[in-house]
């Protein structure tokens, strides 16, 4: 009776963390989101204030961003920034599209997310500054409207995965018993 | 350190490169590439205009060459800017931009007028004139003899046509002004530049060699900005390139109040033109310009064909 009972508790308990894991999952695309929005507030910021070139900014927002291994955004910023200062590579679509491509493939975002992201090079041809931040801050706010949509349906969706997984952990554990 | 030839070469996206691999051998030789759309490309040598051959190369058969469309145009202006054509919007409004190097390229195409009517910015690029940055280092040294006068610097007004090399010869004054020679010791010197062609300002940083003494305002009104480097920096001598308005000449005299010397240029042909440029009329009553440095061309290199003083009496002649 004993061994019965500690295998249906594993089952339960291991079903219990694949919904957890999946939840997590969910808050890491919000941090993600969150931390492309702020990027991108940053460069517009930088854009309308100190109008400096693209690869300037990226390198002092890389400065101001935080490592993660969930998103390596610092890295990717000071790389783009390098390759296009120098000038002797290839143009701005090619290096973003190279460098953002393995930064999102690390990245929980959605298709749909990180095609919009890889796009912001095609935004950047304003010869007018205020122009310019208004194309960067439309990036912001489609990531900033992203991360609100996310938020708004995770509790609900994380809650109904946890009730899932569980309810899931229980059929099998009885099935089996 | 990049040489020209190289700083040439990335002036081209990688694209095109290959096109304009042999302009970086051509180093020294090379003052100005012109882009037009459709047109032929020509590429102006020390010993005069040639077009650029399709496969690379200078040519003087036109059927060869090289010509660009106004998508390449806008492809190479846009890799100039570091695809960052905003940051360069004021200078685009003034017609050019400049690159890493010190390399000034000159725009041309339909221009977009502000409310007021000033011309704010240019689109449909259809012209790129890449002016090579050219420092001659040395090419001075000839004249300082003449320009200073008990180890002070008399204010110098250096006079030419255009292309006759009055920058070139001002930013070697400047440098030798401010590490010092052994005509004087180096002193400060405040250099506004209008159009960053003496000190080919790349993101605020120098990139000729205009001395160690020297202070630079980068894309300023010279007006303005004479007054701004008087207060901030008190150099002992002021330089500027091309006086052409009446307030450059009332700054000049607030400097001239101030004990600083002047170095400047100005466009005209010789001494007596520049008697009639009416603007100058204070200054030259008041015989503030104790030097003239008249330039003039001969086989594309520059020489000092005349040094004047106040009375406009020979001192010195080709130089």
């Amino acid at each position: 009776m004993m061994w019965p009972l500690f295998g249906a508790c594993l089952t339960i308990l291991g079903s219990g963390g694949a919904g957890f894991c999946i939840c997590m999952e969910r808050k890491q695309r919000l941090e993600q989101l969150a931390l492309f929005s702020r990027a991108f507030a940053l460069i517009a910021g930088e854009v309308g204030y100190s109008r400096s070139c693209l690869p300037v900014i990226f390198r002092e927002t890389a400065q101001k961003m935080e490592d993660r291994a969930s998103c390596p955004l610092k890295e990717t910023f000071e790389t783009i920034g390098t390759r296009l200062e120098d000038g002797g590579g290839p143009d701005m679509e090619t290096v973003w599209r190279e460098e953002m491509q393995r930064c999102l493939a690390v990245t929980k975002l959605r298709r749909q997310e990180k095609e919009q992201i890889l796009s912001f090079s095609k935004a950047v041809w304003y010869p007018d500054g205020e122009r310019q931040q208004t194309a960067v801050l439309s990036f912001v706010e489609s990531m900033e409207q992203a991360f609100l949509g996310a938020k708004q349906t995770e509790r609900e969706a994380n809650r109904i995965t946890m009730a899932l997984c569980l309810a899931a952990g229980c059929l099998t554990a009885i099935l089996l018993v | 350190m990049k040489t020209t030839g190289e700083g040439v070469l990335k002036l081209f996206p990688e694209t095109m490169r290959q096109t304009w691999e042999k302009a970086a051998q051509l180093e020294g030789k090379l003052q100005e590439i012109r882009l037009r759309a459709g047109q032929p490309t020509f590429v102006y040598l020390g010993d005069g205009e040639w077009f650029w051959d399709r496969d690379g190369g200078p040519t003087k058969r036109e059927d060869r060459a090289h010509r660009s469309s106004r998508e390449e145009l806008a492809q190479i202006l846009k890799h100039i800017c570091r695809y960052s054509l905003y940051a360069h919007e004021e200078e685009m409004g003034r017609g050019y931009v400049s690159a890493e190097g010190g390399f000034r390229i000159g725009l041309a195409g339909e221009v977009i007028a502000g409310p007021d009517g000033s011309v704010k910015n240019i689109r449909y690029v259809s012209s790129l004139n890449i002016r090579v940055a050219h420092e001659r280092k040395g090419s001075a040294k000839g004249v300082l003899p003449y320009v200073y006068h008990f180890g002070r610097l008399l204010n110098t007004l250096i006079v030419s046509p255009p292309g006759c090399g009055k920058t070139t010869l001002l930013r070697d004054l400047i440098r030798l002004v401010s590490d010092g020679s052994k005509w004087a010791e180096g002193q400060t010197v405040g250099v506004v530049d209008e159009r960053s062609e003496i000190a080919g300002c790349y993101q605020g940083v120098a990139q000729n060699d205009v001395g160690r003494r020297t202070d630079i305002l980068d894309n300023c009104p010279k007006a303005q900005g004479m007054t701004m480097l008087l207060r901030s920096m008190t150099p002992r001598t002021m330089a500027v390139d091309e006086l052409g308005t009446k307030e450059d000449v009332l700054a000049l005299e607030q400097v001239v109040k101030c004990g600083c010397s002047i170095l400047a240029t100005l466009h005209a042909a010789s001494y007596e033109d520049v008697c009639r440029k009416r603007f100058l009329e204070a200054l030259l009553s008041q015989k503030v310009f104790s030097r003239f440095l008249i330039l003039s061309k001969e086989d594309g290199r520059f020489r000092v064909a005349q040094v004047l003083d106040e009375n406009g009496s020979l001192l010195g002649e080709n130089l």
